[in-house]
């Protein structure tokens, strides 16, 4: 027996999808490729239009958006300081 | 006394005062420096922008600017409380008034941009501007290496592991000499021998940001996660999640607010978390990039010294990268789990399995979605593994929404197998 470990398949692992459009768009290109060797006897028609999607186009199975940073920096940003004179911020 | 003052008297303050005005207007004139008088409510960034990019464009380092504004300020006043005209007493107090402070602005051979501010009262106070992004920049620009500007960060670099070392390099030695090189050529109030008598500066942090930059190579789609991310943690100011984000306990004694605000400039929103007088705040920067950054407006929130120091600094940054990535950890882990779409396909399409028909699982189907959070649940005992903290949400499905599909699952063969 074939078993899918949900937790540690690549595939599967971490994978999150934008919104609900990925949703659709995975049903619909599923339905739009050629026959699988099984039919699924009718129960998913075939989609015979294209949803569109987000200008830069879907992504392919996304693991997390973190995978697609480009660049990632740590710094200080601003900074305030404030000059004093101690001997002239109190009375005594 | 040191001045020969034979006693403290507010003309001295006032003496020393009117000398440091003119001191300005003779720097001012001496360098022919643009004098610009600020009108209320006007955004002084705003007006200095030109003077400072036609200095950055021409190669020219030194004062562009100086602004004039007439802001509030606690500042001493003397007045005279008794004695005869030959023995006056005088008493001092620091009361609220408004004199003019002069802003300075700068571009400066190591931080680019800069301002400093100056109070021609009593106690003569300066407050110092810099961007640790902008000194990076200069950093950068000096060794050569290749970069694409994002506002005041980075967009793109040719090698980010040399700027994220030069990032890293920034710290309270920087910002000291910033000051000590501008506090020497700028007037002062203070002589060499006030300074010998023990009246000089000391630089305290009054605000200090730390910020984590992540680049999208597909903006759009992270400005969608951004904005369904924010939705999903309109929670974040609580404080049992303030608690999990700084690492701090938090009881009832604690001051501050506690609260999410969720602003929205234009198009761009943004999330703030408060604990405290310290913010931290998440926004899409630029439409390009994710920006965390944490805004400490008082040192002592977490048990830090004030004075600009690299011991405080560094104690500084710890609490501020931990912080950051802690936000971004807990939205890391709050991600929706969802299958890829071959997952997806066999778990709900209908198979066999060792010659036994399986029937398809509608998604979205509640008793098919309480069937799969319950076997998420389980999956330790079953497959050996640990759900991952991102699938927790999910598990909470209810004892009698998990009885009756299970136990269908139990009888329909090959659905385990599947899962």
């Amino acid at each position: 027996m074939k078993r899918l470990d949900l937790a540690s398949d690549p595939h599967t692992a971490e994978a999150r999808p934008p919104n609900r459009a990925w949703l659709l768009w995975v049903i619909a290109e599923r339905s739009m490729r050629s026959a699988p060797e099984k039919p699924s006897r009718g129960r998913w028609p075939r989609a015979t239009f294209e949803i569109p999607l987000l200008k830069e186009g879907p992504w392919p199975p996304p693991r997390s958006y973190w995978d697609h940073v480009s660049l990632s920096v740590r710094s200080v940003d601003r900074v305030f300081m404030h000059a004093y004179v101690p001997g002239l911020m109190t009375k005594y | 006394m040191h001045r020969g003052y034979p006693i403290p008297s507010p003309a001295a303050l006032g003496k020393i005062g009117k000398g440091f005005v003119k001191d300005i207007e003779r720097f001012v004139a001496d360098n022919a420096i643009p004098v610009v008088r600020f009108a209320k409510g006007q955004c002084k960034e705003d007006v200095a922008a030109p003077y400072l990019a036609e200095a950055r464009t021409r190669g020219f380092h030194g004062v562009v600017l100086v602004g004039v504004a007439q802001e509030k300020e606690s500042a001493w006043r003397g007045w005279r409380d008794g004695g005869s005209d030959g023995h006056p007493h005088f008493e001092f107090a620091r009361q609220s008034v408004f004199p003019n402070f002069y802003y300075f602005y700068i571009n400066d051979s190591q931080f680019g941009s800069c301002f400093i501010k100056v109070c021609s009262y009593a106690p003569f106070s300066m407050w110092v501007y810099c961007n640790g992004h902008e000194w990076a920049k200069a950093q950068a620009e000096q060794e050569g290496l290749g970069y694409t500007a994002l506002d005041n960060g980075f967009a793109s670099c040719e090698d980010p592991a040399p700027l994220q070392r030069i990032c890293d390099r920034f710290g309270a030695v920087s910002m000291r000499n910033l000051f000590e090189r501008w506090s020497h050529r700028l007037p002062s109030p203070f002589t060499a021998a006030d300074r010998t008598a023990g009246f000089f500066h000391q630089l305290a942090f009054r605000q200090i940001e730390f910020s984590d930059t992540r680049v999208f190579d597909r903006p759009g789609s992270g400005r969608a996660w951004f904005e369904q991310t924010i939705r999903e943690h309109l929670d974040l100011g609580r404080p049992d999640q303030v608690a999990l984000i700084f690492a701090r306990r938090i009881t009832s004694r604690t001051p501050g607010r506690f609260r999410t605000r969720v602003i929205t400039r234009g198009v761009d929103p943004s999330i703030q978390i408060y604990l405290k007088s310290a913010k931290q705040k998440q926004y899409f920067k630029e439409a390009q990039a994710l920006r965390t950054e944490l805004s400490i407006n008082d040192t002592r929130d977490f048990g830090i010294g004030r004075l600009v120091t690299t011991e405080n600094f560094q104690a500084l940054k710890a609490v501020a990268e931990a912080a950051n990535a802690a936000l971004i950890d807990l939205e890391h882990a709050g991600e929706t789990c969802a299958p890829d779409a071959d997952t997806l396909q066999r778990i709900v399409l209908p198979s066999v399995e060792h010659g036994q028909a399986a029937p398809g699982l509608r998604f979205g189907d509640p008793s098919v979605m309480a069937l799969l959070a319950s076997l998420v649940c389980a999956s330790p005992t079953w497959l050996g593994d640990s759900p991952t903290p991102a699938c927790a949400p999910s598990c909470r499905a209810t004892s009698a929404a998990r009885t009756h599909p299970a136990r269908w699952a139990t009888t329909s063969a090959g659905w385990f197998a599947r899962a």
